[in-house]
């Protein structure tokens, strides 16, 4: 299920806190990524109905436009940044309550209930009170709840925050389970960005509202890569040499040296005269910037960085 | 044995968006009956109506505690100050409920332990994030707190007198019991579910005010207890009894509750009515606007 915004602009009393704001999200995973108060949360709440944008449109999925608040949350699972549980309850209970209360019948919101908190590995625990759950157990409740309802697009408001290293393993897996076996899509609001890297097949930068870098992982991290590190046994004469009108080369670590293709060149290329100089290649590791790098320079030098996806408003047509 | 339980995608019929809030009236409901202490509320909170019912027990004669003792009940209900001694009279089912003890004592303990955290504890969990992002309003949340506390609170105020009135249509020797009270009672116990939902609605309005649980319980005891101690003491001090039933929320109630029941209200209807609608409007309107606020909506 695909969102677009096209102009949207959010405003609390004087404040802008979106301006102008045109993206597509497209099916899948996407992670939303920005600074506190770049804007992210009030994304979510315009899309789930809960504030009302200044100006500018939003368009989520098939559904049609203007449809109410309630209408619109029955196809959204939302999963809170904060600990968020019904007091008293069991996660169970929990759940079913919060899938009626989404729209579905009793009989049905209890038998969703007990489904969604297996997927979610809850199901020993359902009958045990939520106020008793463990930091990773309350994530998971949360995640069921998100899901009782069957939506088609979920947004995840930092699902691995406060969790222990298995705990974070365990819910990226859920995520990744979510959107690639069970054909959900997922915005992934987040400032941890490994989790982006792991799950997303797409991420959108905010900076003060605005969007600063937007397109796959493998494009806003360099593409297909042209760096390598290169570790070589033998051959005749310098590497350098042998690779001369192929790649430069800038020694790395001691036996390694981090290899950049010259434009035009291909690794095929390198390879074929490493084999001619009778080098034996013992490694040869890609070089991507990590989306932190790009997270980083995205926001410290906006305008510098080029989009890699097309203007929303041009897709959306 | 195997389990069918699996997550699965599938088109699943949806309850209408007006009435998102019904099953949280009944989530606000079972509260009291979540834990073993509010089920030990509940039951304490029963023991007037119980003795009331021993009492009906001994005036039409099903059980026998000693020769003089139904004659003598029989006799000072008939008499002007006992005349909530009298079953058919319908100051026997008002004074279980209306009346500073048992009445404001169990309807206190009972609402201020349980009714009176409702949205306080919502609060303290962050399940406005939760409520909001599922079709359900602050105002329908408000909405189905009330409904839900009002039920749970009329266990011990309208569902404990109507039993024992349905007792005591039974043990009567005919019908004619019926018949006689029937105008009479059914208005009361209408009076009575006037009462506990304006008691609630307070209740339910300083909760959506409260930043902590406790701090609702304290103030609901506060507003129920300090109100009718000022009310007294003006009343004892300017000798004009009709400022204890203007100045008490409990006893305002009660000369509402009166005038549904179309019995003699005691008091100032109108001076009732004023009190219950600015304490209402002083409540309810920040208790709305902090819901909004407290889940995201400002």
């Amino acid at each position: 299920m695909t969102v677009v915004l096209d102009h949207l602009t959010i405003r609390y009393g004087d404040r802008v806190a979106v301006a102008d704001l045109s993206v597509e999200f497209p099916a899948g995973a996407v992670g939303l990524l920005g600074r506190n108060g770049a804007g992210k949360s009030s994304i979510l709440k315009a899309l789930l109905g809960l504030v009302q944008p200044a100006s500018g449109t939003m368009r989520i999925g098939d559904l049609p436009a203007g449809i109410g608040a309630a209408e619109l949350q029955r196809h959204i699972g939302y999963m809170p940044e904060r600990d968020a549980h019904l007091a008293a309850c069991s996660g169970f209970e929990m759940v079913a309550l919060l899938g009626r209360l989404g729209g579905l019948r009793r009989r049905d919101a209890w038998r969703r209930a007990h489904e969604v908190l297996y997927l979610v590995g809850l199901g020993e625990q359902r009958y045990r009170q939520v106020s008793g759950y463990s930091a990773g157990m309350r994530q998971k409740v949360k995640l069921a709840a998100a899901l009782v309802h069957d939506p088609a697009l979920l947004f995840l408001d930092e699902p691995t925050n406060g969790l222990d290293p298995a705990g974070r393993d365990d819910m990226l897996s859920l995520v990744r389970q979510l959107t690639r076996e069970l054909g959900k899509s997922v915005l992934l609001s987040t400032h941890i960005l490994p989790d982006v890297e792991q799950v997303c097949s797409a991420a959108v930068v905010l900076e003060a509202g605005r969007v600063v870098a937007r397109g796959s992982i493998a494009e806003l991290t360099g593409g297909a890569p042209r760096r390598w590190l290169l570790a070589v046994d033998g051959g005749q004469g310098s590497l350098a040499a042998q690779l001369t009108g192929v790649a430069e080369l800038v020694p790395a670590r001691p036996g390694i040296v981090e290899v950049a293709l010259l434009p035009g060149q291909r690794p095929e290329h390198l390879f074929e005269r490493l084999r001619a100089g009778g080098a034996v290649v013992r490694s040869f590791v890609p070089q991507r910037r990590s989306l932190e790098e790009v997270f980083l320079a995205a926001v410290r030098a906006p305008h510098e960085l080029p989009q890699a996806s097309p203007p929303a408003q041009e897709r959306a047509r | 044995m195997s389990s069918r339980l699996r997550y699965r995608a599938e088109q699943l019929a949806t309850t209408p968006a007006w009435s998102r809030w019904w099953p949280l009236v009944g989530h606000e409901f079972g509260m009291l009956f979540r834990s073993k202490w509010g089920i030990a509320l509940f039951f304490l909170c029963l023991f007037p109506a119980v003795g009331r019912l021993v009492m009906l027990l001994i005036l039409f004669g099903v059980v026998n505690f000693g020769p003089n003792l139904r004659q003598r009940l029989q006799t000072r209900g008939s008499q002007g100050p006992m005349a909530q001694l009298d079953p058919a009279n319908v100051e026997f089912y008002f004074e279980l409920v209306l009346s500073v003890m048992p009445g404001m004592v169990f309807v206190l303990l009972l609402s201020a332990f349980v009714t009176a955290r409702a949205v306080a504890r919502d609060r303290l969990s962050n399940a406005f994030e939760l409520y909001w992002t599922r079709g359900v309003t602050p105002l329908g949340y408000l909405f189905a707190k009330w409904l839900g506390s009002t039920f749970a609170i009329g266990l011990i105020t309208v569902a404990a007198p109507t039993a024992l009135y349905v007792a005591a249509v039974f043990l009567a020797e005919d019908w004619s019991f019926l018949t006689d009270t029937f105008g009479v009672v059914v208005p009361g116990l209408a009076g009575m579910a006037v009462a506990t939902g304006l008691w609630s609605a307070l209740c339910v309005g300083i909760s959506a005010c409260s930043s902590s649980p406790n701090g609702a319980t304290v103030g609901w005891s506060m507003l129920l207890v300090g109100s009718s101690s000022l009310g007294f003491l003006f009343a004892q001090v300017l000798r004009e009894q009709d400022l204890q039933k203007m100045l008490s929320v409990w006893d305002a109630a009660g000369v509402l509750a009166r005038a549904v029941a179309g019995a003699e209200p005691g008091g100032s209807v109108l001076g009732a009515a004023l009190l219950y609608a600015v304490l209402l409007l002083v409540l309810w309107l920040p208790g709305w606007r902090r819901l909004r606020a407290g889940g995201g909506l400002a």
